[in-house]
Parts: structure tokens; C-alpha cells; sequence
């Protein structure tokens, strides 16, 4: 008799708790995996004239911005993510550094864009982010450089502490360490990693 | 991936090494309701129970047993953002027996590019009328991993593997006991996802027996 007391107690403080809702704003972003073979020619073409030796991986990514397409390999050792259009035309290339590669000068400058917009931070992850056009993305990751002109920024994701909040963000500082963009990045809930 | 073979492997080597053993299987069910109260704190309640249909114990014969059920209240501080510690009670209805259990966690979890990997390290102490008070430490890693895209959206499935580590005294008791529970997972919405897989545990190593259990593991996990 006792223990089914304590059993209704338990499930009417469950259900009570159960009917609270919170709800909070997101970015909306969606991934697919996708076959080569559903991805548009040119971005095909462009891919393969890169000659990259390791597996290509094709995502179809849904975002407020519309739809595009990213392909995905690993290449002299980094991380590599190159973006097209519907049409297949490449909208952007990006390559993931480590902090410690990064030169000296670089890496202050990024560091002195934080500090002036967190109290405190912890670099997670850096990528380098190029916009131009085909050939001179193309000549930049063949060869490493190009005398061509191009968009050149880094994209940083940091968990960044402002008052006594922290939280996780992802910036696009330009290389003289002006901040271009600032995004909160909503994580997934980790019920069912914790619990 | 590799690693995890391996360790598969080695857990159930470990079964070779002992020539009395114990077999049980059957199902977990559970249900997970997580909700949130301010900006750092949430309130997790649970459900579970532990159902047998066969054990060794019983010539091998098939025979279902309602073994027990637990609920559990935790309240969930977020110190970072990818750090919580967790307190909570649990109590066991067991056998027409009552247990109560107190529970404090440590939670880490790491986000890179294609997978999330939790690390759960965890103390509780169990307290009944008719034995021993039981103590207990715990480490789990848990790691996550889309079917498709680089991260899991609603509508999609995962895969996820934990597997943990507990080693429990009393008075006239110790033991170790290992878990392994592979899962698949689907995100049916941003604040929904239901789980599969299978739990299995061995224990009382340090006893030099081991006891196998193996059990449909089936979890809903809701968000408020």
C-alpha cells in the first residue's frame, strides 16, 4: 500500500513537470547525404580537376540562404569543404586550420577580435574561407596561393563567455580582425548523450 | 570505429576467462521527459523497468518476470556549455522491496565535425531496510554519429554507442561491471527521439563468475 503511494506521488510530480514547454529562437540548417552522381556537372567538373586523393563526401545543405551543395574530403592533411550553387557554380571554399598553424601576427589579430567582444573564450575550431572565382579557388588549393584577387576571411567557432553567460558562437573575423558576422549556434539536446 | 571493435571483443573475451556464468535477457523500456526551467537549469524525470524472459538460473526455460521499476527526478545545472552536473533520487520498486538511491553526475560533451561524444562520469549511493548500503562509481562514453549528413536533423537516423564502467562496494560486497549498449536512434523531431538497440551488461567479475544479461534496450527521449 505504501510503496503504491509513493508510485502515484512520483507519477503525478512526472506528469506535472512533463506539461511545461520552453521554446527558444534556431538556425535553420539541414544536411543530406547525397550520391555524386545527384550532384550538378560543373560541381562535379570543378571537383575533379582538384585531384584530391581521398574519398569526396556530397551533402545537399538546406539554410535560410536557400539550397546548395558541399563536397567534403580530407586533403595534405586538412580538412577541406567546397560550396556550390544549385547550378553548380562554387560559392565558397574552406579549409580547417589548427590554431597552432596559423602565423603568430594572424593568430593575435583573430584573438584581439574576441577579446573585444568576450569577457573570456576558447577557441573550438578555425577555418579559412575563400570566395572567388573557379580558377582562382582552383589555383588556391592546387598550389596553396594565387596572384589573383579574392574574398579571404576565418571562420571561428568559440564557446565565448559575455557577463556570466557562456555560449557557443560561430564568427567571420577578416584578416585585419574585423568582425563580419557573429551567429549564436543553437546545439542539439544532449538528452541522450547524458541521461 | 576500430577501437570499439576491439573493445567489443574484449569484453566478450572476458566470458572465456570464467567457466561459471550466468545468462539473462530481456527488455528496457524507458522513458525520459527533460525540461527547462531557466537558461542553466533543467529538471529530467524518468521511467524504466526491467522485464525478464529468460535466464540460465532457470534450466534455461523461457518464463517472463516483471523484475522492477525505477524513477528517477534529476535537476541539471549547465556550468558550460558543453558541461552539466546532474543531482538527483531514484527510487526502485524491486520484489515488493523499496530502494533509494542518490545520484550525482558530471557530464562533458565534445562536438566534432561528424560525431558527439559524452563523457559521464557518476557516484551513487543505494540505501534499503533489507541490505547492504550500496556504493558505486561510474564512467560512461557515449558516442553519436549521423546516417546521413554531418550532423542529425529531425527525420533522420543516427547510431550511438555508450559503453561504461562501474565498480560498486558494501560492506561484504565489491564488484566491476561492464556495459556496452549500441543503439539506433531516429530524431523524430528537435525535442523528440526514440532509440533501439541492445543493452548488455557483464558483472560480478570479481567474484570470478561472469553474468551475462542481454536485453532489448528501447528509450523516448522528450524534450519541453
Amino acid at each position: 500500500m505504501r510503496s503504491k503511494t509513493i508510485l502515484v506521488a512520483f507519477a503525478s510530480l512526472f506528469l506535472i513537470c512533463s506539461f511545461w514547454t520552453a521554446y527558444g529562437q534556431e538556425k535553420f540548417e539541414r544536411e543530406f547525404t547525397m550520391k555524386a552522381t545527384e550532384v550538378p556537372g560543373p560541381a562535379r567538373a570543378f571537383i575533379d580537376s582538384c585531384s584530391f586523393d581521398k574519398k569526396i563526401k556530397w551533402y545537399k545543405e538546406e539554410s535560410q540562404e536557400g539550397i546548395s551543395f558541399e563536397a567534403k574530403t580530407k586533403f595534405s592533411g586538412s580538412w577541406y569543404s567546397i560550396e556550390f550553387d544549385t547550378l553548380g557554380n562554387v560559392i565558397d571554399v574552406e579549409i580547417k586550420v589548427k590554431p597552432k598553424q596559423l602565423e603568430t601576427k594572424q593568430l593575435n589579430k583573430i584573438k584581439n577580435a574576441l577579446s573585444g567582444r568576450f569577457d573570456r573564450f576558447k577557441i573550438n575550431k578555425v577555418q579559412g574561407h575563400w570566395e572567388a572565382s573557379d580558377t582562382t579557388l582552383l589555383e588556391m588549393i592546387k598550389g596553396g596561393t594565387t596572384p589573383r584577387d579574392y574574398k579571404f576571411a576565418y571562420e571561428v567557432v568559440v564557446r565565448g563567455k559575455k557577463g556570466k553567460e557562456w555560449q557557443a558562437y560561430e564568427l567571420l573575423i577578416g584578416p585585419d580582425g574585423t568582425v563580419i558576422r557573429e551567429l549564436i549556434i543553437v546545439r542539439r539536446a544532449t538528452d541522450n548523450i547524458e541521461f | 570505429m576500430k577501437r570499439i571493435g576491439i573493445l567489443i571483443v574484449y569484453v566478450l573475451g572476458l566470458t572465456g576467462l570464467n567457466a561459471q556464468h550466468n545468462l539473462t535477457g530481456g527488455i528496457l523500456p524507458k522513458i525520459n521527459f527533460s525540461e527547462k526551467v531557466s537558461d542553466k537549469i533543467k529538471l529530467v524525470q524518468s521511467i524504466e523497468s526491467r522485464q525478464h524472459f529468460f535466464t540460465s538460473e532457470d534450466d534455461d526455460r523461457l518464463r517472463y518476470d516483471y523484475v522492477l521499476t525505477d524513477l528517477t527526478s534529476l535537476a541539471s545545472l549547465k556550468i558550460q556549455t558543453n558541461q552539466s552536473v546532474n543531482v538527483g533520487y531514484m527510487i526502485r520498486f524491486r520484489g515488493g522491496q523499496i530502494f533509494h538511491r542518490l545520484i550525482q553526475q558530471y557530464n562533458l560533451v565534445h562536438y566534432a565535425d561528424f560525431f558527439r561524444v559524452g563523457h559521464r562520469l557518476a557516484t551513487d549511493q543505494t540505501f534499503s531496510n533489507e541490505r547492504e548500503t550500496q556504493y558505486r562509481i561510474r564512467y560512461r562514453v557515449t558516442i553519436e554519429r549521423p546516417l546521413s549528413g554531418a550532423k542529425v536533423d529531425p527525420g533522420e537516423f543516427y547510431v550511438k554507442i555508450g559503453n561504461e564502467y562501474l565498480w560498486e562496494a558494501s560492506k561484504s560486497y565489491r564488484d566491476v561491471e561492464i556495459r556496452l549498449v549500441p543503439v539506433f536512434g531516429l530524431e523524430v523531431t528537435q525535442k523528440s527521439k526514440v532509440e533501439t538497440g541492445v543493452d548488455y551488461r557483464l558483472s560480478n567479475i570479481a567474484e570470478g563468475r561472469a553474468d551475462h544479461a542481454l536485453r532489448a534496450r528501447m528509450t523516448w527521449y522528450q524534450s519541453f
